[in-house]
């Protein structure tokens, strides 16, 4: 099991490394150059809304913590959030002068299919949204998480992880993500009681690219009973999560570069957290299910010791 | 080793899902930056001018020749200086050593007052004054697929009802327009 672990840890190194290569922008970056501030937040909002609940998945996968003693895991998390029909489309704005039916106009976002051409009735003049870039129907995200405890009852969970930009992908894979967090027991102060419970707070940054910053934070409640192998779980937590856009608009061919710099606000506020892992020992799995505004799903894997 | 390798390769394989889930032949509208022609009326009751656009000048670098069509989604025309008269005109294209074909003549008949057009007249507002040229929009729309981009003639010829014709009377004629360029 220990081989295990040090080939797990080798292996998150190595995603760490970073390396210095140096490829074009992705699709999705020198595509969102494209818009203004104005017209950005829309095409791009369900990213916002999914990175976010993703950031915030798989914190915890029990709300047992010891009141000492020393103990250490290393977890790799995959969180997978749902990709619905509303992330697909966004009212857009159109230029001055076109006026649409309805008094909104809907086409694509980065999620979504063939952008929508717009025919004004009176002129007869057209103006189109740009087309999605990919169809999913679901957006992933993969984290590694190290979990370090226990002092008086808390442990502190770390996530870091560096990857280069692979080639010219639709999405960044250049990236760096940092998060830290805490946890506390609160089931150490009941005297006999029946289940574990716990609080935690995470605060997490990850840097996609050259142009996208996300910054999530949440605080949860869990409260979770170790049987045998099994350890069921349920949660409730607040987050709050932003997408950070940075970028010189390249639209009109540049020739007014002018700063955009919009901040995006991701759905998520609340979730409810229900799921279980398995206790093998030094390794565990896991899987739990998250509802919010964004329903997804996290899980995985971990060793420790 | 072994263990290390997979997990890795696991990882990073997860880490690009999606990549290969990109929209066939999705395209990002790209508005160009509008091509404004000036030009300057001078002392008699007739004018012309001609400016070069170069169309590469338009469109971000990325894209210069990744665009597979392209729209006019509006032409405007607007004047600049008092003038008791009226005026007549039109607007042309000329691409490379191609033919002059019109975009927009104003008004569809006869003349129209000078001072109508110190509003901004838009074939967008569906302006009264102002008639579309397919023919000439067309050509203009072809420009933008070719590769490389070439330089573009913008023309205006017209006339004035009366004389004399005071000094420092423009007309200036503005085409916006929009193109689809390719992602992939």
């Amino acid at each position: 099991m220990r081989r295990i672990a040090v080939a797990t840890g080798i292996s998150l190194l190595a995603m760490s490394a970073g390396s210095s290569a140096v490829f074009a922008q992705s699709q999705l970056e020198l595509a969102v150059q494209q818009f203004r501030s104005s017209e950005v937040v829309g095409y791009i909002q369900p990213l916002g809304d999914l990175f976010g609940a993703n950031m915030n998945a798989g914190l915890y996968h029990s709300a047992a913590i010891p009141r000492d003693g020393f103990h250490i895991r290393i977890d790799v998390v995959g969180a997978i959030s749902l990709i619905g029909e509303q992330h697909k489309v966004y009212d857009a704005t159109l230029p001055e002068g076109f006026v649409p039916q309805g008094g909104s106009y809907q086409t694509a976002t980065v999620f979504g299919g063939r952008g929508t051409t717009f025919k004004d009735a009176s002129s007869g003049l057209e103006y189109k949204g740009s087309d999605g870039i990919v169809r999913l129907s679901a957006f992933p995200l993969l984290v590694p998480q190290l979990t370090i405890g226990s002092l008086f009852g808390t442990e502190a969970t770390f996530r870091f992880m560096k990857t280069p930009q692979l080639s010219q992908q639709w999405f960044p894979t250049k990236s760096t993500l940092l998060g830290v967090g805490l946890r506390h027991s609160i089931s150490q102060y009941i005297r006999n009681a029946a289940v574990d419970v716990s609080i935690g707070a995470f605060y997490s940054t990850f840097t996609l690219g050259d142009i996208i910053d996300f910054t999530a934070r949440a605080v949860n409640v869990s409260i979770s009973k170790t049987v045998s192998l099994f350890t069921p779980y349920v949660g409730l937590g607040y987050e709050r999560s932003t997408m950070h856009l940075h970028y010189d608009f390249k639209g009109e061919a540049g020739q007014y570069p002018r700063l955009v710099d919009v901040v995006i606000e991701g759905a998520n506020r609340f979730r409810v957290t229900g799921g279980f892992m398995i206790d093998l020992q030094a390794v565990h799995l896991f899987a739990d299910a998250n509802f919010g505004n964004v329903h997804h799903y996290s899980g995985g894997f971990g060793f420790g010791f | 080793m072994k263990w290390s390798s997979m997990v890795a390769a696991a990882l990073l394989s997860l880490s690009t899902l999606g990549s290969s889930c990109v929209n066939e032949g999705a395209t990002i509208s790209i508005n160009l930056k509008p091509i404004v022609g000036r030009y300057r009326v001078g002392t008699s009751t007739t004018f012309g001018g001609l400016i070069t656009v170069k169309l590469d000048s338009l469109v971000d670098a990325e894209y210069k020749t990744k665009i597979r069509q392209g729209r006019v989604y509006d032409l405007r025309v607007r004047v600049e200086g008092d003038y008791p008269g009226s005026v007549s005109g039109f607007a042309a294209v000329r691409i490379r050593d191609g033919q002059i074909k019109q975009i927009i003549r104003f008004p569809r008949d006869g003349t129209v007052a000078w001072s109508s057009f110190h509003t901004t007249q838009s074939l967008l507002a569906k302006s009264p004054y102002l008639v579309p040229e397919p023919e000439g929009i067309n050509e203009l729309l072809s420009a933008l697929t070719q590769t490389p981009l070439p330089d573009v003639s913008v023309l205006s010829f017209g006339t004035l009802s009366i004389a004399p014709v005071p000094a420092n009377l423009y007309v200036i004629v503005e085409v916006y327009l929009q193109a689809d360029a390719e992602l992939n």
